[in-house]
């Protein structure tokens, strides 16, 4: 089972809040794993991101899903600037102790 | 007891202190009597610090009156950002409005409850810096309203107050948010913070914010609802290493202590007497617009001066 997140249609061109970015995670994509399911974060529209929402989302998954990075969680259609963020969050995520969501 | 506050003329970074020392002078009076008369300029920090202040007194049940409020030079300018309004004074306009100027946007309101942050970062950023003119400042600003915004609503847990302003003279961009809340210290002490000690001072929860990877709330449980979100503490150390990037200033204070940084130069902290406490917290940065030229280097290099490693994995994902 694959879902794709379009992350514009969701959170508009900018995902800066941690808390809905904490939220989305544990209520949208926490589950799709929890089933075996495989995520897609498409991030076409999407111009800019806060630390602290790629952080609580993405740094957060990294830290509880770090064997499914780029097997079972995949992004695409990232800009440079979203790669850096993306690519910084998971870096934190996978510097800290493994978390069970 | 009365007490009498009689704002300055001009309120830039460094003399933040000043204020907030003349609105604690009137924390412990029931009659407060705020006089305008000389006021002229005000930076977005100044504004809002007195805006979280008037609320929080109004809320405690004080009874507040404004002196000279019509008669001084900023008058028109603090009717435009709504200042008067969200005070809870209803005045009559003699203008009319428009759409957002393009050097500031009127007073806007954030709580725990406000949905997303991500609209008002966009204002703000769209009102000072225009997309299609200036997108690096525009993103810069995105991003730093959207921090400071994100640390009043996860952490203050009061009413807070944004304001964004460009001062074309010194080519600044300014924002700034202040709370009514609980303040920092609190926040580490009621979030049961590993890092919190008995006997901790508001300094030492400045200082503590101030730290990379420190936050009153990095140990709480990740899920949506608990008190606090998955917070890895980088995102007011990230708003100081752009600001010193910028060349602009920093200003935050919390309780009885602010921090003032300008530019590259060493941040300083200094306490105040509890009588002039601020209640709540204050965040407010200035970047200077001429040295933004490229956002995605600027968040690259203060990452690095983090101390933030991109990790061997995470490259190999996006290969």
């Amino acid at each position: 089972m694959k879902h794709l997140f379009r992350m514009q249609e969701i959170f508009g061109s900018l995902l800066a809040d941690g808390t809905r970015g904490a939220k989305f995670r544990f209520c949208e994509v926490e589950p799709i794993l929890s089933r075996g399911g495989t995520v897609i974060f498409d991030f076409s529209g999407v111009d800019n991101m806060t630390d602290s929402f790629a952080n609580a989302c993405f740094g957060v998954l990294a830290q509880s899903h770090r064997e499914e990075l780029g097997k079972r969680v995949r992004f695409v259609h990232h800009s440079s600037l979203i790669h850096d963020f993306l690519a910084a969050a998971i870096s934190r995520g996978l510097t800290r102790p493994r978390s069970f969501a | 007891m009365k007490a009498t506050i009689r704002l300055p003329q001009y309120i830039f970074e460094q003399n933040m202190p000043g204020l907030l020392r003349r609105l604690g002078e009137a924390n412990k009076a029931a009659e407060i009597y705020i006089d305008f008369k000389n006021v002229t300029y005000f930076t977005p920090g100044a504004i809002v610090a007195v805006t979280a202040n008037v609320y929080g007194w109004h809320a405690n049940g004080k009874k507040l009156f404004f002196v000279n409020h019509t008669r001084c030079t900023a008058f028109k300018y603090l009717q435009r950002i709504n200042f008067f309004d969200k005070v809870g004074l209803k005045l009559p306009e003699e203008f009319i409005r428009k759409a957002d100027s393009k050097d500031f946007i009127p007073l806007q309101e954030l709580s725990p409850r406000t949905q997303d942050i991500a609209p008002i970062a966009t204002r703000m950023a769209a009102c000072i810096a225009p997309k299609h003119i200036d997108e690096e400042v525009f993103k810069l600003l995105q991003y730093a309203s959207s921090e400071a915004m994100l640390n009043c609503k996860q952490h203050s847990r009061g009413r807070g107050f944004v304001a964004a302003q460009y001062a074309q003279k010194h080519d600044f961009a300014r924002i700034a948010v202040a709370d009514c809340g609980r303040g920092i210290l609190a926040s580490f002490r009621e979030n049961e913070s590993p890092h919190y000690r008995e006997g901790m001072t508001d300094r030492d929860g400045l200082e503590l914010a101030l730290q990379p990877n420190v936050s009153s709330t990095t140990h709480l449980a990740r899920t949506p609802y608990s008190a606090g979100s998955p917070n890895f503490g980088v995102g007011l150390n990230m708003l100081r290493a752009l600001m010193e990037a910028s060349i602009g200033y920093m200003f935050l204070a919390s309780g009885t202590s602010w921090f003032l940084q300008n530019g590259t130069n060493p941040g300083v902290i200094r306490i105040v007497k509890p009588e002039f406490s601020f209640q709540g917290t204050i965040c407010a940065v200035a970047f200077q617009r001429g040295q933004v030229d490229d956002f995605q280097r600027m968040l690259a290099e203060a990452r690095a001066g983090l101390g933030l490693r991109i990790n061997k994995q995470a490259s190999k994902i996006f290969a």
